[in-house]
C-alpha cells in the first residue's frame, strides 16, 4: 500500500485532525496573545515586574518540551487541556518579549510631545504606543504561532488531538504512511500560519513606515487589501472548524 | 498671563533652577535663551507640567498650574517641537485632528478648523491632508506641528526649538511667519532657542538664562544695547546689533552738543564760529529755549558779498527734522529723500541734537572698524 492509497482511504480522519490540529493551535496562541500582550504592556509600565516576569518566561522557553510535557501529566492529566496549557506557556516568551520591546523602543521625545499636547496615559497606550509597537507585536506573535503548530504535533504524545496522533501511532506500528499522513500536513500547517503572520505583520505596519511607502503608495494600498482577504478567509475557516467542532 | 514665582529644581544634588520668577504678558512672545543645560527647556516644560518643580508655583492668568487638572491644561496650552512632534503613522490630516477629536468636538466643527488652519500655515488642504509626515519636508513637518498646535485655538502656545533642525532659508521664512501669525491673533508664546539672532528677529522680550538663573530679562533692544553683565554681552555677540540696526536709535548717535547760533548773528560771525569748530552749517535757534528755528550752511554765506547781514535773512527754514527714539535706519532714509545733510533732532520743536551724513557713517562704519582693530591685536 503507497502513501497515496493510504490518505484516500484514510482522508476523512486526516482532515478531522488538521481540523484539530489548527482549532487547538488557534486555541493557545489565542490565549497566549490574551495572556502575553496585556502583560507585556504591564511590566513595560512597571519596572519592577519587567525582570521577574521575563526571567519566568525564559525558564519556560528554556525547558525541553518533551520534559514539560512530562510535569504536565501529574498536574493536569492527559489529553487536550495540559497540551494547550503547555503550548500557551511555550508561546508566552516571544510574544511578551516582543511587545516589551515594541513600546519601550518608541522615541521618547514623541511620547513627550504626544503628553504635552494634552493625550491621557491611556490614550498615548492606544493611539501611540500601540499601533506603533503592532508590527514588533505581531512578529512575535507568528513565531509563537509558528511554533505552536510544532509542539502541538508533539503533545499529541500526552493524548492531545492533532496531526502528532498520526505519527506517533505510525512509528509504534511501523507504518510510514501514517507517519507521512501526520507529518506532511503539519508541515504544511506550519507554512500555512508562517504565511497568515507575515500577512498580519505586513497590515498592522503602517503605510507610512514601510520601506518605499512614498514612492509606491499605490501598489502598497492594492496588495494591502489583497492581505485582507486572505487574513479574512483564514479567519473565517477558523471559525468554521470551531463552529465544526462544536456540532460533530 | 504666566507668572513663575521662586521657582527651584533640583535632581538630587543637581541644582537645574535656581529661584527663578518672571512673568510673561499676555499677547507677549518671550524667548527663553541660553546655552545647552542652562534651564530653559526644563523652565518651558514646567509650564504644561512635563516637569514638575521641586519648590516654588507658576500661575497661569492668577491661577496655580499644580491645582488644574493636567489634561485639560495642556489642552489649553499648544505645544511644538523639534521635528519628532508629529506621530509618523497617523496622516496630516489624524495628527492635526487628534486632540479635537480626544476632547469630542463636533466632527463638522473639527474638519471646518483643520482647513482653516491649513490655510493658516500657508498649506493646500487637498494636497496635505491625507499625507504622512515622512512624505512632507522639514520646513512643511514643522508648519504642521505649529498647525496642530493652534487646533484648539489656545491662548498660550510654547515652542521647544521648533526650526532649529532645518536649513537656514527655510528657518528664516518660518520665523517671519511665526511673527506674522502672532501680530495677527496675539498669543502669548513661550520660545526657547540657543540662537540668538532668531530670538532678536522674533521676541518681543528675552529671557537670558545661565546655570539655572534668569541673567537679564528685556526687550531684544534692551538686551543688545545695554547687555547688564559680561556673559550676556559675550552671548549677544559684541557686533550683533549692527545685523539689526533698527534697533540704533537716533539718541544713541547724535551729536548732542551741536554748534548753534542765534537769529540775530551776522553772516560773519557765523562763518567765524563754523571756521573755528570745523563745521560746514549752524543750527539757528532761540537763544534760551533752544527753539529750532534754521539751518544756516557755509556755502550760502560764501555767495554773499554783505556779510553784515543778520543770519535769519538767509537761513534755511523748511527744514526737515527728526525726533530721538527714530532709528538710524529712518533716518538715513529721510536724509537720502530729502537731500539734507545736517538733520536737527527736536524733541517739542526744541534742539536736543545733530545728525550728519558724516556721524551715520561713522557709526555704520564701526563693526568693520571694530573687526580690524581686533585682528591688529
Amino acid at each position: 500500500m503507497n502513501f497515496w492509497q493510504y490518505v484516500s482511504r484514510n482522508y476523512p480522519l486526516i482532515f478531522d485532525l488538521i481540523a484539530d490540529h489548527l482549532r487547538l493551535t488557534a486555541l493557545s496562541v489565542g490565549l497566549a496573545l490574551v495572556i502575553g500582550i496585556p502583560l507585556g504592556i504591564f511590566i513595560s509600565y512597571i519596572q519592577r515586574a519587567k525582570k521577574p516576569v521575563l526571567g519566568v518566561a525564559n525558564v519556560i522557553q528554556a525547558i525541553p518540551s518533551m520534559a514539560l510535557l512530562g510535569f504536565a501529566i501529574p498536574i493536569l492529566g492527559i489529553g487536550t487541556v495540559p497540551a494547550v496549557t503547555i503550548v500557551i506557556l511555550y508561546s508566552l516568551l516571544p510574544i511578551i518579549k516582543n511587545t516589551v520591546t515594541g513600546i519601550t523602543n518608541i522615541n521618547p521625545e514623541m511620547l513627550e510631545a504626544a503628553h504635552g499636547i494634552g493625550l491621557t496615559k491611556f490614550q498615548v497606550l492606544r493611539k501611540i504606543q500601540i499601533p506603533l509597537a503592532l508590527p514588533v507585536i505581531m512578529a512575535g506573535v507568528r513565531i509563537a504561532a509558528v511554533t505552536s503548530v510544532g509542539l502541538m504535533t508533539i503533545a499529541a504524545y500526552i493524548g492531545a488531538d492533532g496531526l502528532g496522533y498520526l505519527v506517533f501511532s505510525g512509528i509504534r506500528t511501523l507504518n510510514n504512511n501514517q507517519i507521512l499522513a501526520g507529518a506532511i500536513p503539519a508541515c504544511l500547517l506550519a507554512l500555512f500560519v508562517d504565511f497568515l503572520g507575515n500577512q498580519f505583520e505586513q497590515v498592522v505596519t503602517p503605510i507610512s513606515l514601510q520601506g518605499d511607502a512614498l514612492r509606491h503608495r499605490e501598489k502598497l494600498i492594492h496588495r494591502r487589501n489583497r492581505r485582507y482577504v486572505y487574513l479574512a478567509t483564514a479567519t473565517l475557516v477558523i471559525i468554521f472548524i470551531f463552529v465544526g467542532a462544536a456540532y460533530f | 498671563m504666566i507668572r513663575f514665582e521662586h521657582i527651584r529644581k533640583q535632581y538630587k544634588e543637581n541644582v537645574v533652577l535656581n529661584d527663578i520668577s518672571f512673568e510673561v504678558q499676555q499677547g507677549e512672545l518671550v524667548v527663553l535663551i541660553g546655552e545647552s543645560g542652562c534651564g530653559k527647556t526644563t523652565t518651558l516644560k514646567m509650564i504644561n507640567r512635563l516637569i514638575t518643580p521641586t519648590a516654588g508655583t507658576i500661575f497661569l492668568q492668577g491661577k496655580d498650574i499644580a491645582q488644574m487638572n493636567v489634561i485639560e491644561l495642556r489642552r489649553n496650552i499648544g505645544y511644538v517641537i523639534q521635528q519628532t512632534g508629529l506621530f509618523p503613522h497617523m496622516t496630516i490630516k489624524e495628527n492635526i485632528e487628534i486632540i479635537p477629536k480626544v476632547s469630542k468636538r463636533k466632527p463638522e466643527e473639527i474638519a471646518a478648523r483643520t482647513t482653516q488652519l491649513m490655510e493658516m500655515i500657508g498649506m493646500n488642504p487637498d494636497q496635505f491632508l491625507n499625507r504622512y509626515p515622512t512624505e512632507l519636508s522639514g520646513g512643511q513637518q514643522q508648519r504642521i506641528g505649529v498647525a496642530r498646535a493652534f487646533a484648539l485655538d489656545p491662548d498660550v502656545i510654547l515652542m521647544d526649538e521648533p526650526f532649529s533642525a532645518l536649513d537656514p532659508i527655510t528657518r528664516a521664512t518660518l520665523q517671519e511667519e511665526l511673527v506674522e501669525l502672532q501680530t495677527k491673533l496675539k498669543k502669548t508664546i513661550v520660545f526657547v532657542t540657543h540662537d540668538m539672532g532668531e530670538a532678536i528677529k522674533i521676541a518681543d522680550r528675552i529671557c537670558i538664562m545661565n546655570d539655572g538663573k534668569i541673567i537679564q530679562y528685556d526687550t531684544p533692544e534692551e538686551v543688545l544695547k545695554h547687555p547688564i553683565n559680561d556673559f550676556v554681552a559675550s552671548f549677544v555677540g559684541k557686533n550683533r546689533i549692527w545685523s539689526s540696526p533698527e534697533y540704533i536709535k537716533v539718541n544713541d548717535i547724535m551729536i548732542e552738543d551741536p554748534i548753534t547760533t542765534q537769529r540775530h548773528a551776522t553772516l560773519f560771525q557765523a562763518l567765524e564760529k563754523m571756521r573755528e569748530a570745523r563745521v560746514d552749517s549752524l543750527l539757528v535757534i532761540e537763544p534760551r529755549s533752544r527753539k529750532f528755528l534754521g539751518i544756516i550752511k557755509a556755502k550760502q554765506i560764501r555767495l554773499e558779498t554783505d556779510r553784515s547781514q543778520k543770519v535769519e535773512l538767509l537761513m534755511k527754514t523748511d527744514c526737515i527734522s527728526t525726533t530721538p527714539n527714530v532709528s538710524i535706519v529712518e533716518a538715513l532714509k529721510l536724509i537720502n529723500e530729502h537731500q539734507q545733510s545736517p538733520l536737527p533732532v527736536l524733541q517739542d520743536g526744541k534742539v536736543v541734537g545733530l545728525i550728519t551724513k558724516g556721524s551715520l557713517v561713522t557709526t555704520l562704519s564701526t563693526p568693520y572698524l571694530a573687526v580690524k582693530g581686533d585682528d591688529l591685536a
